[in-house]
């Protein structure tokens, strides 16, 4: 099972984005602070990070940069929630390394697509588990 | 001992008891605390202790903090300490760009204007030798004491560059100086960490804001007015605002844009702002390598309309860009970026939308360091191909460059689509 970070400061949208996510067999641990964030990071080794972009009162892109640069998190792949349409920002995301941004409102098939692909494959296959 | 001999507690600020307390630590005075009766509580130099501090408040001291430059009648008693500062800047300075083949010290050197308000910082005692403050800041951080001078130097030259008279140019490089003297209330060790900060220490730094404008408007004159300028207060506080997410200090509830907010701060501050983070980019720390000119450039190109407004970003570039940068620009022929401008909403043609485009340089126009001549292949908010167009970027008065692409999978993607334009 493929274990993702999820990194939002809003509860609902967590709350959501956790479940839809279950449903798809991923395992989910959810973090509202940047300073859980860190810590579960460093200790879980989750395959996935997906980050919301709009955290309060921290900048999304300096939490990105410093997670990335964060010894042991270089190489995790992560995915940006946007809640914005908002160009710059989602470019911003892809400059920065992110491997996708995900629009909001949500399409609960693509967005399960999404993270199957930036996900490494032998975490996503299920029946492959050793 | 002189100093001693000219204590006047009309003179001296009385500190909070709360401020007072957070010295403490293992953290050693940089300057002495005095009691009601003029008497020394805590020598500078020593480390103070909390229960130390509790105890004397239980004996009836009140506590106060000596102007840290004194002064007797127009002499500052310190004007070694600033002189050393006007003639370390330039060293200093140049010292930490050594890479580059123009150094501030040639380009300061080279410009009577400057080396005038060098001088004048030096000899005037107009704001009770608040620049003395410094010297302190360089007993405690070294970093961010040579940061603290850098950016003096920076704020000068652009306020310069922009065409500021002098008392505007002199408050703006005053502005750069001190805009980070709230870290003398910051603890040392929070200050060099290399590691993550804690929750704690990380509000203790974000206080160093706070701190600062306390600490300028804290400097009064004979008659007891106050001596700094907003300006130079402002810049302490709100440096480290952001245009788009707020930064900190944080907005109170009420104030809901932190657009609106942003640019209604004086231009000294945002551009002093710039300047800050310009400036952590491209030094080095014991934790991180620098960057070079360029890179630094190309980084806070990519920061406008996030953390800066895009035509102060664009005034920075235009304006030091090729001072920085060892007389050569920002942009390389084959860089992939993408403009801005601005057109009739689809939805409502009674409002404006920004329409981003993606380009690529074709060639760049030497002391122009923001408007090569570029071909125009993508419509990104459309996400459409277009017939492509070629534009010199310097008599197109309608699109701005607002972001330079650096990530090399953008870049490949970008590089199929312009080939297939
Ligand atoms: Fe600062
Ligand atoms: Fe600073």
């Amino acid at each position: 099972m493929a274990r993702v970070l999820l990194i939002y400061d809003n509860e609902a949208v967590a709350g959501f984005l956790k479940s839809i996510l279950e449903a798809a067999a991923f395992d989910v641990t959810h973090v509202s602070t940047p300073f859980d964030a860190f810590r579960e990071a460093l200790q879980r080794a989750p395959d996935a990070i997906l980050i919301d972009f709009y955290y309060k009162n921290v900048d999304g892109l300096y939490l990105i940069e410093k997670l990335r640069s964060t010894a042991g998190l270089t190489d995790v792949p992560f995915a940006v929630v946007s809640e914005e349409r908002d160009f710059l920002l989602s470019l911003d995301a892809l400059e920065s390394g992110a491997n996708d941004v995900i629009r909001y409102p949500i399409n609960e098939d693509d967005f399960i697509d999404r993270m199957k692909k930036i996900c490494p494959a032998q975490r996503t296959g299920g029946a492959n588990e050793p | 001992m002189s100093e001693q001999a000219t204590i006047d507690l009309a003179r001296f600020q009385e500190l909070k008891l709360s401020f007072f307390t957070k010295l403490s630590g293992e953290k050693v005075l940089t300057f002495d605390i005095i009691d009601q009766s003029g008497a020394v509580v805590f020598e500078a130099g020593i480390a103070i202790d909390q229960n130390e501090v509790v105890a004397k408040s239980q004996q009836g001291c009140r506590f106060f903090m000596p102007k840290v430059v004194e002064s007797y009648g127009h002499e500052i008693v310190s004007r070694p300490a600033i002189q050393k500062l006007a003639d370390e800047t330039r060293e200093i300075y140049s010292s930490v760009r050594a890479t580059g083949a123009m150094s501030y010290e040639q380009f300061l050197q080279s410009n009577a204007h400057l080396h005038s308000i060098i001088d004048g910082l030096r000899q005037e005692d107009r704001l009770g030798g608040c620049l003395g403050l410094l010297r302190d800041m360089e007993d405690f951080d070294y970093y961010t004491y040579a940061h603290s001078a850098n950016l003096g130097v920076l704020a000068m030259v652009l306020a310069y560059k922009l065409g500021y008279d002098k008392t505007r140019m002199r408050n703006m490089a005053l502005a750069g100086y001190l805009h980070d003297i709230g870290k003398l209330g910051v603890q040392r060790e929070v200050l060099s960490k290399a590691g993550r900060l804690t929750s704690d220490e990380y509000n203790q730094l974000v206080e160093h804001t706070r701190m600062g404008y306390r600490i300028l408007d804290n400097i009064t004159g004979p008659g007891g007015q106050k001596m700094v300028s907003d300006v130079i207060k402002g810049t302490a506080i709100f440096h480290h605002r952001k245009y788009k997410n707020m930064g900190y200090p944080f907005r109170p509830a009420r104030e809901r844009n932190s657009e609106t907010f942003y640019r209604a701060l004086p231009e000294e501050i945002r551009m002093i702002a710039i300047c800050d983070v310009y400036d952590a980019i491209t030094t080095s720390t014991p934790y991180r390598t620098a960057e070079e000119p360029r890179t630094g450039l190309r980084k806070i190109l990519n920061l406008s309309n996030h953390y800066f407004i895009l035509d102060d970003v664009l005034s920075f570039i235009k304006t030091l860009a090729c001072t920085l940068n060892k007389g050569k620009g920002v942009l390389d022929r084959g860089d992939f970026i993408v403009l801005e401008s601005v057109r009739s909403s689809r939805d409502n043609p009674n409002q404006k939308e920004p329409l981003y485009e993606f380009a690529r340089i074709m060639s760049t126009n030497s002391g122009r360091p923001i408007e090569p001549n570029v071909h125009i292949f993508f419509n990104a908010s459309d996400n459409k191909k277009i017939r492509s167009i070629e534009v010199d970027m310097r008599h197109d008065y309608t699109r701005k460059i607002v972001r330079v692409i650096t990530n090399e999978r953008l870049t490949e993607r970008l590089r199929r689509h312009a080939l297939s334009a």
